[in-house]
């Protein structure tokens, strides 16, 4: 009693199918990625209008908010990729979402280094203990706990399913958090010291920024991808499918 | 009728078995009372500091404590195959993991619990406000301890299991920290701190819906 959409889903969900589509589409993502990331680069640097407070500085928005938001989107992604793995027993879900983890860590990362170069000129300091660095900070945590289980469990189907259940744990978790970090900043000094412009940012700053982050979801849809093929490449060594198609290449 | 017939036989063994070793809880105590005492060696002796410091201390000292002994709490069941029979039981797994937990907890968190009223005396805090203190860390660390049990479960029989656990847990304490510490700091203000225990104890609810599943989960993996 399966209908034909399921069939058409597994089709697309098997290592194989996957494998063939991902190595094809991978380079193309990160061709147009580099393209849009390359415009949406001198967009931001020479045609966008300097901040009339912060001067030339703001520019490193252009890097540091795309790397913050892809870092929290790609947790849930990496999560959501990771319960379908478990509940589908999906064996890509869990490659995708191994995949995720090293790429959502690195723009975690980023986006930390480049609030605290950010930061430097304008709140004068490398680092404050304002909420949103907070969240960042633990987020990178969070990907690390997942990373680190990971790599510890020997068994790769048992780690694939542990570290499964560390990222759903942590999906919980992540607006409780998010929350609990802003009460505490709230209670401990005032909120109006490190308030950005919020939604009221001008359409000249917007448009490179929304670009930008364009560019960061097929990169990392690109990176994601291949990432995903070395991963499909280390764990269904010697089946006769892969052989099959690493003897064509 | 059977179930709680289950229950109860599984909460005498637990006790039994954290009574037998009791030396964890030493461990943990001592542990306690250490960090707890080099905090002042690095801060100084001005006593205004150092009950400003007080809630930190408490919390902190009590995160780190608690860790020591959560590494091995299934363990032993791991490696006799107790789990395994656990498992295979007609109760739940999450049901059986929320036994140990209550043994775990008043066989463990409280004798930790206990010490604390005289670390947060001895930096200054005052007499009076005792009481809801440990009405504040009552629900702070049973959430801990629910959670330190899913990472406990994650990481048994894993290699470097504690400093895993550690890197699992602590981030996930963060919420009940800050909760936990600002109530502490609200009530020697004078402040109420009734907030603070709605949020721990909506937080602890939570907790115990979840907590046991996710440890069931990872349990049942790991004995595949």
């Amino acid at each position: 009693m399966i209908d034909a959409g399921t069939i058409q889903a597994r089709k697309w969900l098997s290592p194989p199918f996957f494998f063939d589509k991902a190595l094809k589409w991978a380079p193309w993502c990160l061709l147009t990625g580099m393209v849009i990331f390359i415009a949406a680069l001198w967009w931001a640097l020479f045609k966008s209008p300097p901040d009339y407070l912060q001067g030339e500085s703001v520019r490193i928005m252009y890097l540091h908010v795309p790397s913050a938001w892809m870092s929290l989107f790609l947790y849930v992604v990496m999560a959501g990729c990771a319960a379908c793995g478990l509940i589908f027993r999906l064996k890509i879900g869990f490659y995708l979402s191994a995949a995720c983890a090293p790429i959502g860590a690195a723009f975690t990362l980023a986006a930390l280094v480049t609030g605290s170069i950010w930061g430097k000129p304008t709140w004068g300091a490398w680092w404050v203990w304002d909420a949103r660095l907070t969240t960042e900070l633990i987020l990178f945590f969070l990907y690390l706990g997942y990373i680190g289980v990971r790599s510890a469990v020997d068994d790769q189907n048992k780690a694939d399913r542990l570290a499964a259940v560390v990222a759903l744990v942590g999906l919980i978790n992540i607006p409780i958090i998010h929350f609990s970090v802003h009460f505490w900043n709230t209670l401990h000094q005032g909120a109006s010291v490190f308030r950005m412009d919020g939604p009221s940012i001008a359409i000249s700053m917007l448009i490179p920024l929304l670009l930008m982050t364009l560019a960061y979801m097929i990169l990392s849809l690109a990176a994601c991808l291949e990432s995903t093929c070395c991963e499909i490449m280390r764990r269904e060594h010697g089946r006769r499918w892969l052989q099959s198609r690493l003897d064509m290449h | 009728m059977r179930l709680m017939f289950h229950c109860t036989a599984l909460l005498k063994r637990d006790f039994l078995l954290v009574y037998r070793s009791r030396g964890d809880v030493f461990h943990a105590l001592g542990f306690y009372i250490f960090i707890a005492s080099l905090f002042p060696l690095a801060i100084g002796p001005d006593p205004e500091l150092l009950k400003r410091f007080a809630p930190a201390v408490v919390w902190i000292g009590m995160i780190m404590a608690s860790l020591l002994p959560l590494s091995s709490v299934f363990d032993a069941d791991y490696q006799d195959g107790t789990l395994d029979l656990m498992r295979l039981h007609e109760a739940p797994l999450a049901l059986l993991i929320l036994v140990r937990w209550l043994a775990y907890f008043i066989g463990i968190q409280i004798p930790l619990l206990l010490v604390s009223p005289w670390v947060a005396l001895a930096y200054g805090y005052s007499v009076t406000l005792v009481a809801p203190m440990m009405l504040l860390l009552l629900p702070g660390t049973a959430i801990m301890t629910l959670i330190g049990l899913v990472g406990s479960a994650i990481t048994v029989g894993t290699r470097q299991g504690s400093a895993l656990l550690a890197l699992v847990v602590l981030p996930l304490y963060v919420p009940v920290l800050i909760f936990g510490a600002s109530g502490l700091q609200a009530l020697a203000a004078l402040e109420s701190a009734a907030a603070q225990l709605q949020f721990l104890l909506s937080m602890g609810l939570l907790a115990l819906v979840i907590a046991p599943t996710a440890a069931a989960a990872a349990l049942k993996i790991q004995l595949e």
